[in-house]
């Protein structure tokens, strides 16, 4: 059985009608082929001649041969097995071995709706593909004019799981980054609430705002955001906290792809001191910090969900986790309920 | 312009504002009481900070 027709692989993989960040968009090179596995799907990335990008199966609709293999044609994609093209909607446009032949003029080649935003190739990867995408809702630090961000982009040896239950656990700055430059402050204990929001929750300590990793949003809809903010020491100047806006996409089932837009709400000159500052020395000083939840998150044996013994601190991966597999769960019954009966003809 | 300039200007930046001046007039002050100087060697005003960071910050390219 396909895994992502059962819950289990939906979790593992990602649930569908969500947009996915696939990379980011500079590794789609004009006239070249990308392959990328995400969220479950073997992938090919292309830019036509106008360079808008394309998100495919990397598969040949004749004997799925590697299309990723192929030559990039400037609006379509040649396989190199037996030199079959499809176009961008997925069309097979010419068997130059078989002219004429039935194949030509289908629409056969899975085609995945795609946008860019933010510096990052998006994929909407729906229950039914042939219904439309949902809108592509970015939250408001990479949408909005006023903010300034810079897009990292990591790759983690361990399942996306681990790296969204790291997201959802303030606590962690108060230990694991006490050395670090922007969570050396604020107390080792905390209560926490748990307040619904439209599409999510937030996820706050009752009594410290501002201090250290205090809060966290999970938005759950189109796509699976996470939004934090981390304040700053005075050294890193005017502007206020700087966020954290966070998307996960899986590779394989022990292997994940991270984005991490660092945000800032600034403006003018202010906004010229942080980007510089951010390009010459405060990149490496969160990169070292994301380094220790890397090294974390990899080291987690493969069973840790296993055996764990959760504390008020973990309500909100609680919380996650029960969204996530109801969402799951309902999704799969959906994918392998019997195609409704045909009607009977009326005479 | 060598990066140990852009490194020595980070260091002054980051002092000045460590001590928790963010306002534009504090910040030239400061800086001019430094021995960090723009590449002619003047004393820093508010538009040759500012044109200086928005050279530095890349947003011009
Ligand atoms: S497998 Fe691609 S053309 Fe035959
Ligand atoms: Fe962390």
């Amino acid at each position: 059985m396909n895994p992502l027709h059962t819950t289990e692989g939906l979790l593992q993989f990602g649930l569908r009608d969500r947009w996915y960040p696939l990379c980011p968009s500079e590794h789609v090179r004009p006239g070249q082929l990308t392959r990328l596995d995400r969220a479950g799907e073997e992938l090919l990335l292309w830019r036509d001649a106008a360079g808008v990008v394309h998100v495919q199966e990397d598969r040949c609709p004749h004997r799925a041969a590697r299309l990723s293999h192929g030559v990039h044609m400037g609006d379509r994609v040649a396989c190199n097995y037996h030199g079959v093209q499809v176009d961008a909607e997925g069309t097979v446009v010419s068997v130059p071995g078989s002219p004429g032949c039935a194949l030509e003029g289908r629409r056969v080649l899975r085609t995945f709706p795609a946008r860019e935003h933010g510096g990052a190739v998006f994929a909407w990867f729906g229950l039914d593909e042939s219904a439309p995408p949902a809108p592509l809702e970015v939250p408001e630090p990479i949408a909005g004019e006023e903010w300034a961000h810079f897009l990292c982009y990591v790759e983690w040896d361990a399942p996306y799981r681990y790296s969204l239950d790291n997201l959802l656990d303030p606590m962690h700055g108060a230990f694991l980054h006490r050395n670090s430059h922007t969570m050396f402050a604020g107390k080792r204990e905390a209560v926490f609430q748990i307040r619904a929001t439209d599409k999510g929750f937030v996820f706050e300590k009752t009594d410290q705002r501002g201090v250290n990793f205090d809060w966290v949003e999970l938005t759950e809809g189109g796509a699976q955001w996470v939004t934090l903010d981390i304040p700053y020491p005075d050294t890193a100047g005017p502007g206020g906290p700087f966020t954290i806006v966070a998307a996960l996409s899986a590779i394989s089932e022990h292997r994940h792809a991270g984005f991490f837009w660092r945000c800032r709400k600034v403006s003018g000159w202010q906004r010229d001191s942080w980007r510089f500052l951010y390009r010459n020395r405060l990149e490496a000083r969160h990169f070292a910090v994301l380094e220790q939840d890397r090294e974390m998150a990899e080291a987690m044996p493969a069973d840790a969900w296993d055996r764990e013994n959760l504390y008020q601190h973990d309500i909100a991966l609680v919380r996650m986790r029960r969204l996530l597999r109801a969402e799951a769960a309902k999704q799969a019954a959906r994918l392998t309920e019997p195609a409704a009966p045909a009607p009977v003809p009326v005479a | 312009m060598p990066a140990s300039y852009e490194n020595a200007f980070g260091d002054e930046l980051e002092a000045v504002y460590g001590r928790g001046v963010h306002d534009l007039p504090g910040i030239v002050a400061a800086l001019n009481a430094s021995g960090v100087r723009p590449a002619n060697g003047a004393d820093w005003t508010e538009s040759s900070f500012t044109a200086e960071l928005a050279r530095l910050s890349g947003t011009e390219n």
